[in-house]
This record gives C-alpha cells, sequence and structure tokens, in this order.
C-alpha cells in the first residue's frame, strides 16, 4: 500500500465480458488473494480464496446456480459468502457464522471492481469518455508505483482517480488504463479504450500491441523494444 | 532449513524410503525434517547419515528395516515403530506404490487421509459421487496405553471402492494414526467377506512444507496386476495432492478456532488436539502471516 494507492480506494480486477457466469477465477490485490466468480443468474462476487472448513482455495471450486461450491467437500456458499449446504450433513442448516468473508463486487464501465477496505463511495465514473470498450487485461512484472509513473509519463497523460489514468496515445480515440496493485513487485492493467471505434477488432489488435510494448518499457527501465524483441515477444 | 528442534517430531521414527529404492546398491540423499541425510543398505542393514556441509557422511542414526520401508530417527523414539500383524498373515500382497512429493505440510497430508467427506468431490466417482455424500456419525478416540487415534464404524457408499471392486458398495472403514507423520486404514475387503485391506501412509516430511508420501497397500487381492494397484493408488493420491498444494494456510492450525468443522470432521478435530497436547510444532500454523519458518 502507498499513497497512490489508498486502501479504501476501489480497484479494477478484470473485465466484466471475461467472466462469464459459471466462471470462477483468482484474483491478487496488495498480496491478498481472492476468488472472483459469476453464479448462473450473472451475479459476480469477489471473495476471500479460501474455504473456512479445511482451507481450501475457492479458485478451484465451481458453480453450483447461484452458488459456489469448495472442491474439497462441497460446501455451498451464496450471496454474501454464507455456507448454504454441507453435503457430508445434507438435513442439517449451517451455523450462521460459517461465512466467507466477501468483498464488494462491482460492474461499471465494462470492468469488476473490489475494494479491500470499507469503500470510498462507489468506483470511478468513467462514463464521461463516452462508448467505452474493454481491450484487454496485462500483468506487468513491476510494483505498481513504477506502473504508475510510466502510466503518467505518456504523452497527455491526465490522472482520473486512483490508479486510473488517461492519454491520447493515437489520434481519434482515448486509453483509459486501470492499474490493479498485484502486490509490491507485480501489477496488473485492465486496457480500455473511448471513442467511436473503439469496439472493433482492428483497434483493439493496436492497443493490445501498445499494451505489449508499454509492459517492456516499464519492466526494461524505459528502454524501447527493438522489433525484433518486439517479435520474440509477441 | 535446517534441522528443526522440534523434540516431538525429532524423537520419533519415520520412513525414508522403501527398500526397492534403496536395496539395488543406490544412496538416497534425501531430507528429514529439514536435515540433509544419506540412507544406503550395508548388506541387509539400512544404515543413515547426517550429510554435512560438503555432502559427506556425517553423524549416523538408527535405521531398520520393517513393513517394506526403510524406518529412522534423528532422536530418541521412546517407542518402536507402530505394530501391524496383518504383515505375517497369509494371503496377502504388499504393495509399495512409491514416495510421491507433496508440496504441503505432513499433518495436513495425514488429516487428508482420515478424512470420508472429500470422497464424492476429490475422488468422484471412485470413492464416492453425488448425492449420496452423508457422513454418517462414527467413533473417534485416543487409545492408551498404546496412546493412537482410532476412528470406528465408518461407512461410506463408493461407486468403485478398490482395484478388485466391480460396482458400488457401501465400504466400511476404520482408521489409525499412530504416530503424527504415520498413519492407516482398514477397509472392507471386496473379495473375501470379514477381511479387511490395508492402506498406509508414512510420510516423510522433509521440510514444514514439503512431504514425500511413501504409500503402500496389503491387500488380498490375487487378480490385479502389480501395475494396476499402484495405478490405482497413484490416480487416488494424485487427487488428493492437488487439494492438499492448495490449502492455506500451509501449516495445519491446531486451534479449533482456525477453521470450521462439523460432525464429519470429528477424527481430524481430535487429530489436532492430540497433536496439540504431544506439543508438536513441525507443520503446524503458528498465527501471524502464514509461515513455513521452524
Amino acid at each position: 500500500m502507498t499513497d497512490l494507492f489508498p486502501e479504501n480506494s476501489w480497484y479494477a480486477i478484470g473485465g466484466s465480458k471475461m467472466l462469464d457466469p459459471g466462471a470462477v477465477s483468482p484474483a491478487h490485490l496488495f498480496g491478498e488473494e481472492r476468488v472472483v466468480w459469476r453464479g448462473e443468474d450473472g451475479v459476480s462476487h469477489v471473495w476471500h480464496n479460501r474455504c473456512i472448513h479445511r482451507g481450501m482455495r475457492l479458485q478451484y471450486g465451481f458453480v453450483d446456480k447461484d452458488r459456489l461450491s469448495c472442491r474439497y467437500h462441497g460446501w455451498r456458499f451464496g450471496g454474501g459468502g454464507k455456507c448454504a449446504y454441507i453435503p457430508a450433513h445434507p438435513d442439517m442448516t449451517p451455523p450462521g457464522d460459517f461465512c466467507i468473508p466477501a468483498y464488494p463486487s462491482v460492474e461499471q464501465d465494462g470492468l469488476i471492481w473490489t475494494t479491500i477496505a470499507e469503500p470510498d463511495g462507489a468506483p470511478p465514473d468513467l462514463s464521461g469518455f463516452g462508448n467505452l470498450a474493454f481491450c484487454r487485461s496485462i500483468v506487468v512484472d513491476a510494483g505498481p508505483d513504477a506502473v504508475a509513473r510510466a502510466a503518467a509519463d505518456l504523452e497527455s497523460a491526465r490522472p482520473v482517480s486512483a490508479g486510473i489514468t488517461a492519454a491520447g496515445i493515437f489520434p481519434v480515440e482515448t486509453l483509459v488504463l486501470a492499474l490493479q496493485p498485484l502486490d509490491d513487485r507485480k501489477s496488473q492493467l485492465h486496457v480500455l479504450i473511448a471513442g467511436v471505434s473503439a469496439d472493433t477488432p482492428a483497434t483493439r489488435r493496436r492497443y493490445s500491441a501498445w499494451a505489449r510494448q508499454f509492459r517492456w518499457r516499464v519492466e526494461n527501465n524505459g528502454t524501447p523494444q527493438s522489433n525484433s524483441q518486439a517479435r520474440a515477444a509477441s | 532449513m535446517t534441522k528443526t528442534s522440534d523434540p516431538v517430531a525429532l524423537n520419533d521414527w519415520q520412513v525414508v524410503g522403501n527398500i526397492d529404492e534403496i536395496s539395488s546398491g543406490k544412496r538416497r540423499n534425501t531430507r528429514l525434517l529439514g536435515q540433509y541425510i544419506i540412507v544406503e543398505m550395508d548388506g541387509d542393514r539400512p544404515r543413515m547419515f547426517e550429510a554435512n556441509a560438503t555432502g559427506g557422511m556425517g553423524r549416523e542414526h538408527p535405521a531398520q528395516i520393517l513393513y517394506g520401508h526403510v524406518w529412522t530417527t534423528l532422536g530418541s523414539p521412546a517407542k518402536p515403530p507402530l505394530e501391524m500383524p496383518e504383515f505375517r498373515e497369509d494371503g496377502r500382497r504388499l504393495v509399495s506404490c512409491g514416495a510421491v512429493t507433496v508440496r504441503a505440510s505432513p499433518l495436513r497430508i495425514v488429516e487428508n487421509f482420515l478424512d470420508m467427506s472429500h470422497f464424492p468431490y476429490v475422488h468422484t466417482g471412485v470413492l464416492g459421487e453425488e448425492p449420496v455424500t452423508e457422513v454418517t456419525d462414527y467413533k473417534s478416540e485416543i487409545r492408551q496405553p498404546e496412546d493412537e487415534l482410532w476412528a470406528t464404524d465408518c461407512n461410506f457408499f463408493q461407486p468403485q471402492a478398490a482395484m478388485s471392486a466391480d460396482d458400488g458398495q457401501i465400504s466400511e472403514y476404520m482408521y489409525r494414526v499412530t504416530s503424527p507423520f504415520v498413519t492407516v486404514l482398514y477397509k472392507t475387503c471386496p473379495v473375501v467377506d470379514g477381511a479387511w485391506d490395508l492402506i498406509g501412509i508414512f510420510v516423510q516430511p522433509r521440510e514444514e512444507d514439503l512431504c514425500d508420501v511413501h504409500t503402500f497397500m496389503l491387500v488380498i487381492d490375487d487378480v490385479s496386476t502389480y501395475v494396476d494397484l499402484v495405478h490405482f493408488q497413484h490416480k487416488i493420491f494424485l487427487q488428493d495432492r492437488s487439494i492438499l498444494e492448495n490449502q492455506l494456510p500451509v501449516g495445519l492450525p491446531l486451534s479449533p478456532k482456525d477453521e470450521s468443522a462439523v460432525r464429519a470432521d470429528g477424527s481430524s478435530m481430535l487429530y489436532r488436539r492430540w497433536l496439540r497436547e504431544k506439543g508438536l510444532r513441525f507443520g503446524t500454523y503458528r498465527g501471524g502471516a502464514d509461515t513455513q519458518a521452524a
């Protein structure tokens, strides 16, 4: 945690369209493990990635309608992380304190947002950018402060809120970067594009290639990537 | 890490290999409780040495062969390894399945071995299957004076209980833990009425979070080939490993407050209490950020 990334801010942890109904996925935020999953009812959840029973990582679980089942003993957990069913004792009502710690999960502007502490208001409103499309996520092997500095150094960069930077790196569209601090040494960037042609394959390819080069620069202390290195990396 | 200072772990017999792996003239260079060791055969006699800083042979410790495996200790055990009289019975086959390395606490491995309620989810279609998931009440106790944990009257419906099983059966189990890292189960033999098959794990704790698990079966089965039996056992154990390497915290929490439990976890809760009363530290969760340090 640093001054740039307050505990009570909202952080994007993935693109909404990357999490289908029934999908279960791990996520990291400030070194803590989360499980992100979407019920068949379409609702997304962000929980502590650990079953309260025998400590199994819930990211290996499976979705049963609108509940997440732990892979180890099949304990089912519903909204708010509350244990709803224990297969070893099918007739038992699980005690009320059998609960996975749950965190906010808000879907807005194509991203899934969460916090690690009591949030300060709502996630940043990006609707002002108009026609915003999710492009990709990319893990950068560098701490969040270094990635944030590199984003701030982009041409025409302007800070939007904690971890969010907008820039005009190509003509026409606006790039919006949402930074997810994975831990002290790793970050993930969620790349959004705003503009009339934002949601086309050609635009996505262009920004996706730009994101790979941006990652290269951050990981190599600002050295631009040569053409042969770019070919090898793609 | 270096050799643990935990006297409970040190003053006990541990398995460090089976005789097929060591008697062929090969030395086994391995680790036990954080200490690099060298195991070799001197004729019929197993010997174990601490490896010194240059990899040479340092201090020698006691070693013996029992149940097809090499047992050794870095301390002074108060009692011999467990008694298994079934090894003297005719008509049984000993199948040593070799070592499987698992990145987990030895205590999580033993606890998982005692657990029935994971069968439908981890060993789906073999040792269990939804919707028959109920764990009926069983009995668990510490037996004195032998100081062993026993769980009895354990019944579970199994689609394919053993290599020799043609279809589903209600299997009856008895579980026995004779030391923190040694456990054996007795299971209804699908072939002979009233007989029990034995399946056991001798966990070799290399580090607090890294083990070699030596598995054996002592079964009445003159049909299945050795390879089939080993494959069956490996399939089951590798399914367990995918769980064991993903439990948090890595160390086993011994306080009842740290993890939620239900009736089906009776043997697990008793195992944790038994370890707590022994004062064992090696492989336990000791609070704070999860740590593998001793």
